[in-house]
């Protein structure tokens, strides 16, 4: 079964749909991991920086406890400390300001921090005997000032982790929608894959479905052609036998018409004998009615009788050649077109000598393998035929000619005689019909024999023509016969 | 009609009786007067040839006349039974028929046709085929037999 025009539309934007959301769902897909990669790749940033400044805060307090405590011991006088760890401890506390300083520069919370932490930096250093170069002494100075680190440092601290949180809670939320929206693609994806596959599943189906209706009417078709071939061969063979049979049993009471006739036509003979012998010895017994019955009506009617007998006969006897050429066989041979023509020209000499016709042969014609007899007889027709209907007082003009065209051999016959009306040009090749003016002996038998000859030969025969014009029948037959083509 | 045991007995097979007439007509016109046995089917003919005491294959010489065209069986069939009999092969026989065709023609005289005439629509010529025939008729009379 063929699919229609609109289901195969339906198919292809089903599937043009299901693809296009296949790939909305993937490049969703895609889009949603580059995104939580990001992400992530942030999160991991933020949490790195935390421990980052909450490492400098560790070292930070580190170094501010150390000044502060050799501070104190010097101010007791214990020990005096050598200078260098000191001044380690000095560095990496401005170093840890600094860093924690440039750590924190998007927060100006802890920012305002950083002024005070300084200032105690400077006090503890100063303190601590290692003040900073330029650093001014300050006006005031602060008790307990690594106690106030501790409160800064935890403020910092406590402020940077609740950033952390915050930042790490906003993330997730997000990657949560992303899961989400990653979730939904893939399932839209799986959707989108299931449909596709049964659309195109179903779709194969019904095209393996058409294709074996096809094959199977593709077969179907064959066979019919050869059951229709068949019966046109039965048909052919069955008319050819009811033509013969008609013909020959139409000809069977003609002859008793015929016979009889010229029995009546002996007798009438007799009659006008005795009637002479009659008028001579006893004239007043005739009465003159009499004598136009013996002498002009039964002769007259006798007349009748044989000619329209004699009409029957030819055309019994052209229905009965024309059966006889379907049955007979064709035998195909190299013909020399140029000598078929001629002997065909020399057969009909005296009619041509008669009608003091001109006839040309363009030589050279073209060589056929066909049957001899076929195209004899083809061309003798279509000669006879030209010779018949000429252009008035004018001597007839003929001539032959012919040309190859591809695996076809077309010869055509042209004469400048009266031409044939175009109306005419299909009637003329019937049986018994003829065309124009009917001042000619003929009984419309010749074309169609010709055309007959021509479709057993595998041609056909055409013409060109014009009332005043002249005529050109050309016959068109294969360059070689071939008898398994032919129809028997 | 006078008859001898040597006279040739003509056996015309003929269903159209117009045909048998015009023949008979002819025959007489040239002059034969020879008995004209007439059949109008194949088996009453077979059986006067073969079985009756007048027929040719028990009695004297005989000319048979056929035509193809029969209702009960074909002259074709009839041609070939006398052909293929011992007794009744030498009696001569004529085709006479309608058609012309050439197949036809040389099936009979395969089978052993003496002359096939072709029944013509033109009776001129039909009549001079009879008139022939006469001059065949008396070229097989057995001589001492005038006809």
């Amino acid at each position: 079964m063929p699919q229609s025009q609109s289901e195969q539309r339906r198919f292809r934007r089903s599937i043009m749909l299901f693809m296009a959301l296949g790939f909305a769902a993937l490049l969703g897909v895609v889009v949603s991991a580059g995104l939580l990669m990001v992400m992530n790749q942030r999160e991991s940033r933020l949490i790195t920086h935390t421990y980052k400044v909450q490492r400098e805060i560790a070292a930070l307090r580190f170094a501010s406890t150390r000044l502060v405590a050799a501070n104190l011991r010097r101010n007791q006088e214990l020990t005096i400390e050598s200078e260098a760890p000191l001044s380690n401890a000095r560095i990496q506390l401005d170093k840890s300001i600094a860093q924690l300083s440039t750590l924190t520069r998007d927060n100006p919370r802890q920012q305002a921090r950083f002024p005070l932490l300084t200032a105690i930096a400077a006090q503890i250093e100063l303190q601590a005997g290692l003040p900073a170069q330029g650093a001014l002494t300050p006006d005031a100075l602060i008790e307990r000032p690594n106690d106030l680190v501790m409160r800064l440092t935890s403020a910092m601290q406590v402020d940077e982790e609740r950033l952390l949180a915050a930042r790490t809670n906003q993330q997730r939320s997000i990657e949560r929608g992303f899961y989400i929206a990653l979730g939904l693609a893939g399932l839209l994806l799986v959707l989108v894959g299931t449909l596709t596959f049964v659309t195109i599943y179903a779709y194969t189906r019904e095209l393996n479905a058409s294709r074996q209706a096809l094959r199977q009417a593709n077969t179907g078709l064959e066979a019919a052609v050869q059951e229709r071939t068949a019966e046109l061969k039965r048909a052919n063979s069955e008319i050819q036998r009811f033509a013969y049979i008609v013909s020959h049993d139409l000809r069977s009471p003609l002859v008793n018409v015929m016979g009889f006739t010229a029995e009546m036509e002996t007798a009438t003979q007799s009659l006008t004998g005795l009637l002479d012998k009659a008028q001579e010895e006893r004239p007043d017994t005739i009465a003159p009615a009499t004598e136009t019955i013996i002498r002009e009506d039964l002769p007259e009617a006798i007349r009748f009788i044989r000619s329209s007998t004699e009409k029957m006969d030819r055309l019994i006897n052209a229905i009965l050649r024309l059966s006889r050429l379907g049955r007979r066989e064709i035998t195909p041979e190299w013909l020399e077109m140029d000598k078929v023509a001629q002997g065909v020209v020399d057969t009909l000499h005296k009619r041509i000598e008669d009608a003091h016709a001109h006839i040309e042969i363009a030589s050279p014609l073209p060589r056929v393998f066909s049957d001899r007899m076929g195209l004899e007889q083809m061309l003798a027709n279509l000669i006879e035929n030209a010779l018949k209907y000429g252009a008035g007082s004018e001597p007839p003009d003929i001539r032959i000619s012919g040309r190859t065209a591809g695996d076809r051999v077309e010869i055509s016959v042209a004469d400048k005689g009266r031409g044939i009306d175009p109306r005419d040009h299909e009637r003329v090749f019937d049986l018994f019909r003829r065309s124009g003016q009917q001042d000619r002996p003929g009984e419309g038998i010749g074309l169609a024999h010709v055309r007959a000859l021509a479709y057993r030969l595998d041609g056909t025969v055409t013409l060109d023509s014009a009332l005043g014009k002249g005529a050109t029948f050309t016959i068109n037959v294969p360059r070689q016969y071939s008898a398994a083509q032919s129809q028997p | 009609m006078t008859q001898t045991q040597h006279s040739v007995t003509i056996i015309m097979i003929e269903d159209d009786e117009g045909h048998a007439l015009l023949i008979e007509k002819n025959i007489r016109r040239a002059g034969i007067s020879n008995e004209i046995i007439h059949f109008t089917d194949g088996h009453s003919a077979l059986e006067f040839i073969f079985n009756s005491d007048r027929g040719p294959v028990r009695n004297g010489p005989a000319l048979i006349l056929l035509d193809l065209n029969l209702p009960d069986m074909s002259g074709i069939n009839i041609l070939s039974q006398i052909k293929s009999d011992e007794h009744a092969r030498r009696t001569p026989v004529v085709v006479l028929t309608t058609t012309d065709d050439k197949q036809e023609i040389e099936r009979c005289y395969d089978l052993g046709c003496n002359v096939y005439i072709t029944k013509p629509v033109n009776y001129e010529n039909f009549a001079a085929a009879i008139r022939q025939l006469g001059l065949f008729l008396s070229v097989i009379q057995v001589p001492d037999a005038g006809a």
